[in-house]
Parts: C-alpha cells; sequence; structure tokens
C-alpha cells in the first residue's frame, strides 16, 4: 500500500511538473505572438499616417504654390512606402516619410495663411497624435520583444525555449543619422 | 563677503470655489514660471491663506501680479524663523478696563487701544478633516465650481469640539509683535473670569476670547491653522509619532508668526511699485507663443459630474460568483438547519473515503495553476500607454478617476468602485451574508500621464486596498440605518485618485466614428435624391450629368466632407470614450482591477499564493492515498 502512495504523491508531483512546463510553453508562446502584434499595431497607425497624408498635401497645395519640392518630397516618400518589401525596406522609407514631414511642418511656418487654416491646423494635430502614437507603440514594441528575451534566457524557461526553439527577437533600432546632435549655427540666425 | 539673499514666500489668500479666471490662470502659470497646475489648484482653492510659491523677489514677483490681475490677495514676505514662543497662560485679571494676562514670566496688558490677533486652532486636527469632508461632499454633489468651505462660526464649533488652543498675538505701534501668550484649556487658574468662570475647560477658554474682544477694539480672529497650506504648519496626527502634540504646537508658533508677518502688510498691488500696468491673460498667452484657451479648458473639471447610470442587469462573472457563493452558504446553512447529526454523518462519510481529501486537493491543485497562470500572464503582458492603446489585452497602470458622481453608499466617500455586504448575526453566533451589492455597471477612468481611457469593471476581479467595516452604529444611503448590533456592514472602496493595475481587453466603444467612405458614400446618394442640387453641376444644361460633370460632383463632395470632418473634429468623442476595457469574451484570459502601488507588487502576491496551493495539494493527495488505504483494507 506505502507504494500506492508513494505512486500517488508521485504521480502529482509529475502532474504538477508536467502543468508547470505547458504553463511555460504557452507563456513563451503567448510572448512570442505580443511581439508580432505589437508589430503589427504599429503598422495600423502608419496606415492610418499613410491615408491622412493626402488630405495634407490637397490642403497644402492650396497655399504653397512656391514650395512644390517640398510637396513632392512628401508624395515620393509615400510612394515608397507602399512599395517597400521586406522589414528593412519599409523601416526605411518610414523614416523618410518622418523626415519629409517634419520638413513639411518647418516650410509651414513661412505660410501664416495656411498655419491659421482650420483644416491644416486639424490634419497638423491629428498626424502628430499618430506620430506620438507610433513613438509608444514603438516602445510598446521593446518592451514585448525585450520580455520574450528575457524570458527565453531565464531559468527554468530557457530549457522549454531551447528544446522549442525559441529564438531571440531584435528590438526597434533608431536609425543611426537621428542619434546623431542637432547642429546649431548662430551665425546665421 | 556678500550676504546671501533671502528666501522670499509668495502666500496668497485662498478662494472659496474654482472659475474660469483661475482654470486659465493654473496653466499659465505652468508654463510662464514652472508652477504645478495640481497643487496650483489645491492651493489656491479653499480656505486661509496658502504658500504658492517661494524663491527670489522678482520671480515672485511676476506670479504675484498675476495673481491680483484675477483678484486674488497675495503677499511676498521673506522666510524667518518666529522670533519667540508666546508664553503660557497661568490666570488673569481684568480692571480698570484692561485685561490683565499672567504668565510664568510677566503680565502682559491687553487694553483698547492695543490691536490683538487671536488664532484658535484645533490641534486634533478633526476640524479640519471634517472642512475637507464638507467641501469633498460639496464636490460631490455640486460640482468643483460650487464648492463652498465651512463658514466661521461652523469652523468655531468644530475647533472647539476637538483639541482647540487659542493663541493671542499683541501688535505694537509699529505694527510689530511685542507680546504673545499660548492658552490652553485647563492649564490655567480660572478664578479671574470671576462670575463668568464656568466647570468647563473649553468653556472658559471661549470666556477668555470673549474678554479679549471685548477689552481690546481691533481684534482679528484666525481659524486656519491646519487648513492653510503653509510652510511648516502641517497638523501631525496621532499616528505619526510620539510627538504629533508637540509637534503640532511647533506648527502652530509657525502659523502665528507667519500670520502676523501678514497682517501689517498690504497685499500684493502692482500699482505700488510703479510698474507698467499689468499684461492681460492674453497679452501672456501670445507671449508664450499659445493661443487663449477657450473656456472652458481642455482638461479642467466639468461643473458636476453626471449621475451613475442605473444597473442594467448584464453583470459579468461577479454577480455569478455571488450566486456560487449564496449556493455554498445556502446549502451549508440548510444542513447546518437540518441537524449536526447529518453534517457530521456526511463529513464522516466524506473522510472515510478520501472524498473530502480529494476533494480539497483538486481545489488547491485548480487554485495554484489558476495563479501561476494569472502571474504569467501579468508578467509577460507589456504595460501600454492611455494615448496609444491597441486593440486586444492590455495591461495599464494609472490613477483612478470618477466618470460618474459615484459615492460610496456606507463612508459618503467619493469612488469609483464599491463592494458592500451586509453581514446579521444567527442564532449560533455566526455572521451570516444577507446583502451584497457593488458598482461594478458604473464605469470609470484610468488616467496615466498620456491621457485616460474608459474602464468598463463588470466581470472583473477586483481587488481593493481600502476596506472599512463597523458593527451597527452608521447609517447608510443603501442599507438606511442600522441600528441593531445584530448587524454589520463591510465596504471596500476604490477611491478616487487611487492607484491602479488593469489587466483587460481594450475594445473600441459605441461611440466611434463613422468612417469618411460612409459619409461621402451618403452625401453622394443624397446628392443623387436631390435635382435641384444636381442642377448645380450640369455644366452644359443639357439635363443629365456626364461622366466629366459627375467626377466633377464626386470630387466637390468629398472635398466638402473632408473640410467638415476636419473642422468638426473637436466634436468627435476623444480616445477616452473611444477606448473601453472591458472583460475579455475568453472566459480563460484574466480581467483584474487591483490597487496597488506596482506590478511587482501584485506578481508577488500571486506568488505567494501559488507555492502554500501546491503544498496543499501535495498534501491533500497523501492524505487521501493514506485514507484510501484504511477504507479499503478488508
Amino acid at each position: 500500500m506505502a507504494f500506492i502512495i508513494f505512486l500517488g504523491v508521485l504521480a502529482l508531483i509529475l502532474a504538477i511538473f508536467v502543468g508547470y512546463i505547458i504553463t511555460i510553453y504557452n507563456g513563451l508562446v503567448s510572448l512570442r505572438n505580443n511581439i508580432d502584434r505589437a508589430w503589427s499595431n504599429i503598422d495600423v497607425l502608419l496606415k492610418q499616417r499613410f491615408d491622412e497624408l493626402p488630405k495634407l498635401i490637397k490642403v497644402c497645395e492650396g497655399y504653397m504654390q512656391h514650395e512644390q519640392k517640398t510637396l513632392e518630397a512628401v508624395i515620393k516618400a509615400r510612394s515608397m512606402v507602399q512599395s517597400a518589401r521586406g522589414t528593412q525596406q519599409k523601416l526605411e522609407a518610414q523614416n523618410m516619410l518622418s523626415d519629409t514631414l517634419k520638413s513639411l511642418f518647418m516650410v509651414v511656418e513661412r505660410y501664416p495663411d495656411l498655419k491659421a487654416d482650420t483644416v491644416f491646423r486639424n490634419l497638423g494635430n491629428r498626424i502628430s497624435e499618430i506620430e506620438d502614437q507610433i513613438a509608444d507603440r514603438r516602445e510598446f514594441f521593446n518592451d514585448a520583444a525585450n520580455l520574450y528575451n528575457i524570458r527565453i534566457e531565464q531559468f527554468p524557461d530557457i530549457l522549454i525555449a531551447r528544446a522549442f526553439n525559441f529564438v531571440r527577437r531584435s528590438l526597434w533600432k533608431i536609425d543611426p543619422a537621428h542619434r546623431q546632435d542637432v547642429e546649431v549655427n548662430f551665425q546665421h540666425m | 563677503m556678500t550676504q546671501p539673499s533671502p528666501t522670499y514666500l509668495l502666500i496668497a489668500q485662498s478662494i472659496p470655489s474654482d472659475n474660469e479666471k483661475l482654470a486659465q490662470l493654473r496653466p499659465l502659470l505652468a508654463r510662464k514660471y514652472q508652477l504645478d497646475t495640481f497643487l496650483l489648484q489645491q492651493r489656491l482653492i479653499g480656505r486661509g491663506p496658502s504658500l504658492i510659491a517661494e524663491g527670489s523677489q522678482e520671480r515672485l514677483e511676476g506670479i504675484a501680479a498675476l495673481l491680483t490681475e484675477q483678484d486674488i490677495r497675495c503677499w511676498i514676505i521673506a522666510s524667518r524663523p518666529p522670533r519667540f514662543v508666546p508664553l503660557r497662560l497661568r490666570g488673569l485679571r481684568t480692571g480698570n478696563g484692561q485685561l490683565s494676562l499672567l504668565t510664568d514670566e510677566r503680565g502682559i496688558t491687553l487694553a483698547p487701544e492695543h490691536r490683538v490677533m487671536a488664532i484658535l486652532a484645533d490641534l486634533s486636527g478633526d476640524a479640519a478633516e471634517k472642512n475637507l469632508k464638507y467641501l469633498m461632499a460639496q464636490r460631490v454633489y455640486n460640482g468643483v465650481r460650487e464648492v463652498s468651505p465651512l463658514s466661521d462660526d461652523e469652523l468655531t464649533r468644530a475647533i472647539l469640539r476637538g483639541k482647540p488652543v487659542l493663541d493671542l498675538y499683541r501688535f505694537n505701534d509699529l505694527g510689530r509683535v511685542d507680546a504673545g501668550v499660548r492658552i490652553l484649556p485647563g492649564r490655567f487658574d480660572p478664578s479671574g473670569l470671576g462670575e463668568h468662570a464656568t466647570l468647563s475647560a473649553v468653556g472658559n477658554l471661549k470666556i477668555i476670547l470673549e474678554q479679549v474682544r471685548s477689552h481690546v477694539q481691533d481684534l482679528r480672529l484666525v481659524l486656519d491653522f491646519g487648513l492653510a497650506n503653509l510652510p511648516g504648519c502641517r497638523l501631525k496626527t496621532a499616528d505619526e509619532g510620539l510627538h504629533w502634540q508637540r509637534d503640532n504646537l511647533a506648527a502652530l508658533t509657525r502659523f502665528g508668526w507667519l500670520m502676523a508677518e501678514l497682517a501689517p502688510c498690504d497685499a500684493y498691488n502692482s500699482e505700488k511699485s510703479g510698474d507698467a500696468p499689468l499684461p492681460s491673460l492674453e497679452a501672456l498667452f501670445q507671449e508664450i507663443g499659445d493661443d487663449v484657451p477657450v473656456s472652458p479648458l481642455p482638461g479642467s473639471a466639468p461643473a458636476s459630474l453626471p449621475a451613475p447610470p442605473p444597473e442594467d442587469g448584464r453583470s459579468g462573472s461577479t454577480k455569478p460568483r455571488l450566486t456560487l457563493g449564496f449556493a455554498v452558504a445556502t446549502g451549508f446553512g440548510l444542513l447546518t438547519t437540518i441537524g449536526n447529526d447529518l453534517l457530521a454523518a456526511a463529513l464522516k462519510f466524506g473522510l472515510r473515503t478520501a472524498i473530502l481529501p480529494m476533494l480539497l486537493s483538486g481545489a488547491c491543485l485548480w487554485g495554484g495553476f489558476h495563479f501561476l497562470r494569472l502571474k504569467r500572464h501579468i508578467e509577460n503582458t507589456p504595460t501600454s500607454k492611455a494615448r496609444s492603446l491597441a486593440m486586444g489585452l492590455v495591461e495599464l497602470q494609472g490613477r483612478a478617476v470618477r466618470k460618474y458622481a459615484l459615492v460610496s453608499p456606507v463612508s459618503h466617500l467619493p469612488c469609483v468602485f464599491y463592494r458592500v455586504r451586509k453581514y446579521r448575526r444567527d442564532s449560533k453566533n455566526n455572521w451570516r451574508l444577507t446583502h451584497s451589492t457593488d458598482s461594478s455597471h458604473v464605469p470609470f477612468y484610468l488616467e496615466d500621464e498620456t491621457g485616460k481611457v474608459t474602464i468598463d469593471p463588470r466581470g472583473a476581479s477586483i481587488s481593493t486596498r481600502e476596506r472599512q467595516e463597523s458593527y451597527g452604529d452608521r447609517s447608510s444611503s443603501l442599507f438606511g440605518s442600522i441600528g441593531s448590533s445584530d448587524e454589520k456592514w463591510v465596504e471596500e472602496v476604490v477611491s478616487e485618485g487611487a492607484r491602479l493595475f488593469i489587466l483587460g481587453q481594450a475594445g473600441a466603444s459605441h461611440m466611434t466614428r463613422i468612417p469618411l467612405r460612409e459619409t461621402v458614400t451618403k452625401a453622394l446618394q443624397d446628392l443623387k435624391r436631390n435635382p435641384d442640387a444636381l442642377r448645380h453641376y450640369d455644366r452644359n444644361g443639357d439635363g443629365r450629368l456626364c461622366e466629366t460633370e459627375w467626377e466633377h460632383a464626386r470630387s466637390s463632395i468629398e472635398q466638402h466632407v473632408l473640410q467638415q470632418s476636419l473642422a468638426n473634429q473637436h466634436m468627435q468623442p476623444i480616445q477616452s470614450d473611444r477606448v473601453v476595457i472591458k472583460r475579455p469574451r475568453r472566459r480563460s484570459i484574466p480581467f483584474v482591477i487591483a490597487q496597488t502601488e506596482t506590478e511587482l507588487h501584485l506578481v508577488r502576491n500571486y506568488s505567494l499564493l501559488t507555492l502554500p496551493l501546491f503544498a496543499g495539494a501535495l498534501a491533500g493527495v497523501t492524505w487521501t492515498l493514506m485514507t484510501l488505504k484504511n477504507y479499503l483494507q478488508p
């Protein structure tokens, strides 16, 4: 009978152990999917920004007759986003679009009538709101990837991660050009 | 060697309630002088003088100018320590139209020509608490714009009911304090009051105050100690160390000297300094580079919150859980009613056949894995921000803000959630649940540093940290008066401003905006039905629209709808109402609302629950097998 008791206790320990392994495995799967979801959620906002741009360009065209180059740069960057293939290419195209948008908003400073236009202001606010959300979601993506990377290197999760081939995921990296200090020349101001 | 420049204090007289001018002034002061808007609101609205800022005189003059423009009295004074502590009163004498106050060191005379400031203060903090509760209740029911603090009479009565102290400061001809007396009830010989003396220590204090009033012509009574936000004047409570009363007396001395500094000074007036006329608010907003905000300001509190919505009977899992609890309680009650013998027999059978240990072991195992999964869910979900919430399972941390004027039914506190249970003592002296209710049908906001989002708490597992229990000596709006000692209530509350952790499903609310494409389609359909409008686009006048004309009409309508949509953008629902966090559709995904400071704290709590449950499961299974061994043996 003692043997049965021993077997029973062993079975329960085994059940707890298997249950624990399943919990760890499911957790890792959910973490990996969280990263993909976080990435797709950035795409949703990038698409929203992409859709808002024609409206912005339409409003700007009326006022900025002499800034065709800037507007064309935005249009070109937008079409590059559309035609980009692969993550790296998409990232570069999105960064370029962000840069051209920044230039556009800087040029707008020269057009007080455009700045005062309600439609333009609303569009500008909407785009800057989306930009803030994109920044938040990039941060969220990095959090999700970081949680996953930590988890697959921690004990006992590392055993499951190795057994089921859970590999490290890279974080969102900023374009090196955006890390450089802004040069301000006071002599020309 | 140059002397260090003294620190100056800007003190302003609080105003009773918020107004639109103040709502415009706060963000301006925040941007121009880096003052905290929340602190400003706290300090400028209420009763008594409050410290607004400290620093150099030039900076404070700028702030003072803006405050004065909004009709707020303010003073700039140098920060100095008290010159002396008021002497303790030991006795008093009246005669020759004078009141002599006797102390251990000397006698202080009060005559009609003297100017005196009397500070009546409550050291227990009860009066300050009463004023706070009064303000909160007013804020709950009337909104922030209709708040007024306690009147002088009400406050005097509240102070005299607590631990009152009377400080008297006498001013000389130059407006400087030359003497001070501290009067503690029961600590002086009241015989000098003559026929006015009473057996009540507090009564004698009141009579001294009346005597001072009758002997001097210029008496200023100050009741704001404990209510005013002044440096070094904070009231301590009994749970803040052994010397709280001594510290409160020291704070009272500092308060007295600060009030004495304010008394002879005129309130700040920019005209005196000969400066240019004050700039208007509009000019200052332009200087900072902002537009003049349209009142009410975005983010400023509405005049009053709407009443909570009625319960719709669609409560989530809280009710089934309660129903299950009721069923178990009823079953247990039934068993006890039928008789102890049957219950004892059932228990004995369960133990003998190992059914009970097996059930216990199973429950522990289930509980252990439940908390383990919950812990993992929380650990594995990164924290989102309210501004950029994506649909799906999200984790948020922030402060609770009311969406509706919800007040807890027993303690009358403004809250975002309450749960109240009423118990009655049965014939065997056990507490039995007789009534239970909660406010899970009332949504609220969770606010973080980026914005706020609506929370629909139906079906959530809500853990609170504020719990109150009372035995039939309180009345409530829900249960009426609980007069019997055989009844008790337990109230759990998540009060407004509490720090919350939320894990739940983010989804779109019903107020999502209509897509632009749909609006354009509808506008085009309307155009087709309207011959007059169609004629407007018929350029060649042939009575029908050709392809080019239709394209022009379509483009024009699209442009019009776009412009209208952008112009009306401010009328569309804001993020806080667009997204709502609610119970996930899949029951296996948790919905947790926990009042906690950090996520780590919550995770640690779940870990602490998991280990004993697994240990309990192991013990349970050993017990089961041993019992089975005995049961199966012939």
